[in-house]
């Protein structure tokens, strides 16, 4: 440009005198980042300092607290993107607003430039000026960090990565917003369309699971939030996995975390470069085409234009049948209302487009109607698809070749171990489980898709929900690195064999049971004095704090390699459960079912005097209450699901204290308080009756444990007594 | 040298400017004359290199100057509404001016602000119309490129500051040649400054002349006749452009130079005859009304 000769001097004077120009931006930018990464990395310092002094925090802690808050300021957990995202806007405008000014574009345009050198000029000076806003106060930030000791190699190398992050963020968010100015012709049209394109993708994905959770009874609530062109999406994203993935102690000292957080996000990174590339390749071809004359418009191009008011009838018709669905029972009649919602939003917002778009004249509502029509044609289309399921969404399984592993998901996991809040065996399942018996898994998948499928059905129609089988998330990891997650339910009745091969695996016993990946367990463990293992059986319990966790898990992953089978946990019940617990700075516990056969674990139990008797010790039932929720009825005797459809009124409730009886009772009752998984609930259990044993040493179930009478053994006096 | 070169614009469903073609020589000044929305703005945009013709070109001395910076360096355009950077005083005007263009004298625009009373360190967004037109002007002058395009250069200025302008230009036009090009419909304030005009009407040229010619070659003529006769002979071969009539009073604008008219009258013997001056508005009418623009049929029916 004019300034390409003239010497530093004056380009540090020119600059000034840019900033100068542009000081409502520098003045908003300033304070922000100031108050952010300065007296936000004081503040979180001083917090973590606060915490160490009043908590007794040991020095290793302190000192990873202390790396912990400079990352969470400046490095990946940071939330300055906002700063960023909100600058870029900023700048978009105050550099671009010339174009919707006749006398601006008058005033620029006439001066010895061409556009592009226009344009080049504004980018130059709006990420030169946030680069040096951003660094200088990076490194104020990081100075004060510097002073507590705060700083070591992996959070510098963290923060330097965070860094051109945010800057890249920066850059295409103003990229977007530049976009969407040389797409409009005055300010109004410009920031709506800077918001279309901000949450438009968002909105979409958000409605496309909505209707997939409306339409598809095998849909999985699991990693389908997928949402393309987001820079928005992409880092909240990535700040809530940061929040997950970079925990532990020694991730802020480990140089590899940060290569492996920046593998792992390497798609919402690549989102969010892609948004801008094809930003910077749309701004080129737009502002090519732009016209002077375009300024005062709204949106300058008519298809561009159409297709905005298409989008957003559309997203807004597919907002209302969503809205509808959550408020409604299914049935033919729901979906009748929910497209005559549709239809009327997407016209109602079609005829608000139109006057938006037409510098607010009303008398333009009814403009564009073939638009509308288009829209409300989409609306109808994406409806049937999803109505008819004309993807095959709901009975799609992978091919077997294409599969690397399965995995039961979302599972309930006995073990529990927080590490700064944080349980680290949350999600345990899809860290841990790798089946590869790929042609069971799927055969298993078409069998509970076909179930969970025939269920739904039934749910939508009726409203009545039934048991069976077990309702489970599955998940397909592919070669090709998608996953694929399906809701399915296993009934009772599925062929035991197939299951035995999957629940006897490898892989499946891996990802169920914690011991299996206990590492960080059997260190805290290791000579710690809050360590407390109980034994829990019917109605006796035994503690020791001597028995080390590391002996219990080798003897507890012993048995369960080699007696833990789908039979075994289908047709049998726990004989006592072991609770292990560890109750100082760190918080953990591990509940373990004991098996009859886990003759390992149970010697272990043994060794340290916690085995107990495998039955009730009646000399400590002080009373039992019986409940009987269907009185005069033999459920028994129904069809299968016949209680399923029965609706309890009134229930009976008898206390016996009586010894012979309480021994009757006793002897006809399983205990049903443990964790059951693959246990056949439906053939083993009455579901009647509901039986209260008072008494011994088990005070962790409030002096009671709860059982059911088993099938066909519910005593005669119990349903005399009951009945009447 | 300007040249347009069958140009042509149109806004949406408007064509603005229809095969305009002019040439504006160097060191004279240009007025650029016509009928409210006949697109003088646009043609002068065109110059400026600020609106991009559909159809033919702009040379700047064989240049073409749509995005051509070069070419761009010579031309100053002063739009009708002048932008000035929020919160700017005319000094810092003049500062960002000098950025872009190698010869801004800016101690020679502080020199002339203060001759015309502007305070250069006040916000011009506190100045009235008249002086911010006044401060576009200096920077105008003060930036030393050959083309000085003004959008209705005069609009807002008192006489005594309009007379100075003019003194101005003139100056400026004298030392370094500089070449104004003025859009006005003002056509007083164009009569005594202009060399040379254009008209235009619906986008389109009408006339380019220069002053002195389009003024010999126009003769407003007040006669009156014995009888039918006598006017038919004396009109006879004389391109008439407008005939007004009032009792036996004959007011005549015709085309053609001053001798032939004398001669055709002495034919039809008036008993009065008389060929009055006619000013450059009287000739715009004219023009206009030939080519169907009478307001006064609209407001007179």
């Amino acid at each position: 440009m004019t300034s390409a000769n003239i010497s530093l001097g004056e380009k540090i004077k020119n600059k000034h005198k840019y900033l100068n120009r542009t000081l409502w931006t520098y003045m908003i930018a300033v304070p922000l980042m100031a108050v952010y990464y300065v007296f936000g990395m004081i503040m979180v310092i001083t917090k973590t300092i606060n915490y160490a002094e009043t908590s007794g925090q040991s020095m290793e802690k302190f000192y990873n607290s202390r790396l912990d808050a400079v990352i969470l300021i400046m490095g990946f957990k940071q939330f300055g993107w906002l700063i960023a995202m909100f600058c870029a806007i900023m700048f978009a405008y105050q550099g671009f607003s010339y174009l919707f000014s006749q006398s601006k574009l008058d005033f620029y345009l006439s001066q010895p430039t061409t556009r592009y050198q226009r344009i080049r000029k504004n980018f130059r000076d709006a990420i030169g000026v946030f680069t040096v806003l951003y660094v200088s106060f990076e490194i104020l930030g990081l100075i004060i960090a510097l002073f507590y000791g705060a700083v070591n190699g992996p959070v510098l190398l963290n923060v330097f990565v965070e860094t051109l992050r945010t800057l890249i963020t920066f850059i295409v968010v103003y990229l977007v917003t530049v976009l969407a100015m040389f797409l409009s012709g005055n300010m109004p049209t410009a920031v709506l369309l800077t918001g279309f394109f901000a949450f438009l993708p968002g909105v979409i994905s958000l409605e496309l699971i909505q209707l997939k959770r409306i339409f598809f009874a095998t849909f999985a609530d699991e990693g389908t939030s997928n949402v393309f062109l987001s820079p928005l999406a992409d880092r909240i994203f990535s700040t809530g996995a940061s929040r997950h993935y970079l925990e532990g102690l020694n991730y802020n000292q480990d140089y590899n975390a940060v290569f492996e957080f920046m593998f792992d996000n390497r798609f919402r990174d690549l989102d969010t470069i892609v948004t801008g590339i094809i930003a910077f390749a749309l701004i080129i071809i737009v502002s090519k085409a732009r016209k002077v004359e375009d300024a005062g418009k709204s949106i300058i191009y008519r298809p561009f234009r159409w297709f905005v008011k298409i989008s957003i009838c559309v997203v807004g018709g597919l907002a209302a049948a969503a809205c509808i669905s959550a408020f409604s029972k299914y049935d033919t009649r729901i979906y009748v209302i929910m497209c005559a919602f549709m239809v009327i939003t997407a016209v109602i917002i079609g005829c608000i487009v139109e006057v938006l778009f037409d510098n607010n004249n009303i008398r333009s509502f009814n403009k564009g109607f073939a638009q509308t029509l288009m829209a409300v044609a989409i609306i109808f289309l994406i409806f049937l698809i999803h109505k008819g399921d004309m993807c095959g969404y709901d009975s799609y399984v992978p091919n077997a070749s294409s599969v690397e592993s399965c995995a039961f998901v979302n599972e309930y996991t006995s073990y529990q171990f927080y590490e700064k809040s944080v349980d680290v065996f949350a999600d345990y399942q899809e860290n841990y489980m790798y089946i590869t018996d790929v042609d069971d898994f799927i055969e298993m998948t078409k069998i509970g898709m076909a179930a969970e499928k025939e269920y739904m059905k039934e749910v939508k129609e009726n409203g009545e929900y039934s048991d069976r089988g077990w309702q489970k998330t599955v998940l397909f990891r592919l070669k090709s690195g998608a996953k694929i997650y399906r809701q399915i339910l296993v009934p009772y009745d599925i062929d035991s064999e197939l299951m035995n091969r999957i629940v006897s695996s490898e892989g499946y016993k891996q990802g169920t049971f914690g011991c299996f990946n206990d590492d960080s367990l059997r260190k805290l463990d290791e000579n710690n004095s809050s360590r407390m293992v109980q034994y829990v059986s019917f109605n006796r319990t035994a503690a020791t704090g001597n028995l080390p966790y590391a002996e219990l898990s080798d003897a507890y992953r012993k048995d369960v390699s080699e007696k833990y089978t789908y039979d075994l946990s289908h047709n049998e019940l726990p004989i006592g459960c072991i609770e292990y617990s560890l109750n100082g700075r760190e918080f953990g516990q591990a509940v373990l079912n004991v098996y009859k056969d886990y003759t390992n674990t149970i010697e272990v139990l043994k060794k340290y005097d916690i085995y107990l008797p495998d039955e009730f010790d009646l000399s400590n039932v002080n009373w039992i209450t019986v409940t009987n929720y269907y009185p005069g009825i033999d459920t028994e005797t129904l069809p299968e699901d016949g209680l399923n459809n029965m609706i309890s009124e009134k229930h009976e409730e008898i206390t016996y204290t009586d010894e012979q009886k309480i021994k009757e009772i006793i002897d006809a009752t399983v205990v049903t308080d443990y964790d059951m998984d693959w246990y056949n609930r439906l053939s083993n259990f009455n579901f009647q009756y509901t039986v209260e044993i008072n008494g011994g040493q088990s005070n962790q179930y409030y002096g009671s444990r709860f059982c059911r009478f088993k099938k066909g053994a519910v005593p005669d006096f119990v349903s005399k007594d009951t009945n009447q | 040298m300007i040249e347009l070169l069958d140009l042509e614009k149109s806004f949406d469903d408007i064509k603005a400017v229809n095969r305009v073609s002019l040439n504006i020589r160097d060191g004279e000044v240009f007025g650029l004359v016509g009928t409210n929305g006949a697109g003088k703005s646009t043609i002068l945009r065109s110059i400026a290199g600020v609106v991009k013709p559909d159809l033919g070109v702009v040379l700047v001395d064989n240049r073409p100057v749509y995005d051509n910076p070069a070419v761009k360096r010579d031309l100053f355009y002063i739009s009708d509404e002048q932008y000035f950077i929020p919160n700017t005083t005319p000094e810092e005007m003049a500062d960002y001016y000098e950025e872009i263009y190698s010869n801004f004298d800016k101690a020679r625009f502080i020199d002339m602000a203060g001759g015309f009373g502007l305070d250069v360190k006040r916000k011009i967004n506190n100045f009235s119309k008249g002086m911010k037109k006044q401060v576009s002007i200096l920077l105008g002058i003060c930036s030393g490129t050959k083309y000085l395009l003004c959008d209705e250069a005069f609009d807002g200025l008192d006489p005594v500051v309009r007379q100075g302008v003019k003194s101005l230009f003139a100056a400026e036009m004298e030392d370094r040649g500089l070449t104004p090009v003025i859009a006005s419909h003002n056509l007083r304030e164009l009569e005594d400054i202009c060399d040379h005009v254009g008209l235009i009407h619906l986008g389109g040229v009408i006339l380019s002349e220069d002053v002195a010619d389009m003024k010999l070659n126009i003769q407003k003529v007040q006669c009156v006749f014995d009888s039918d006769k006598d006017e038919k002979n004396a009109l006879e071969g004389l391109d008439v452009m407008l005939h007004e009539k009032r009792g036996r009073l004959h007011t005549i604008t015709i085309r053609g130079e001053r001798e032939d008219i004398e001669a055709a009258f002495k034919r039809g013997t008036p008993i009065f005859f008389e060929i009055l001056a006619l000013t450059l508005e009287e000739i715009f009418i004219s023009e206009t009304e030939v080519v169907g623009y009478d307001i006064r049929k609209y407001i007179l029916g």
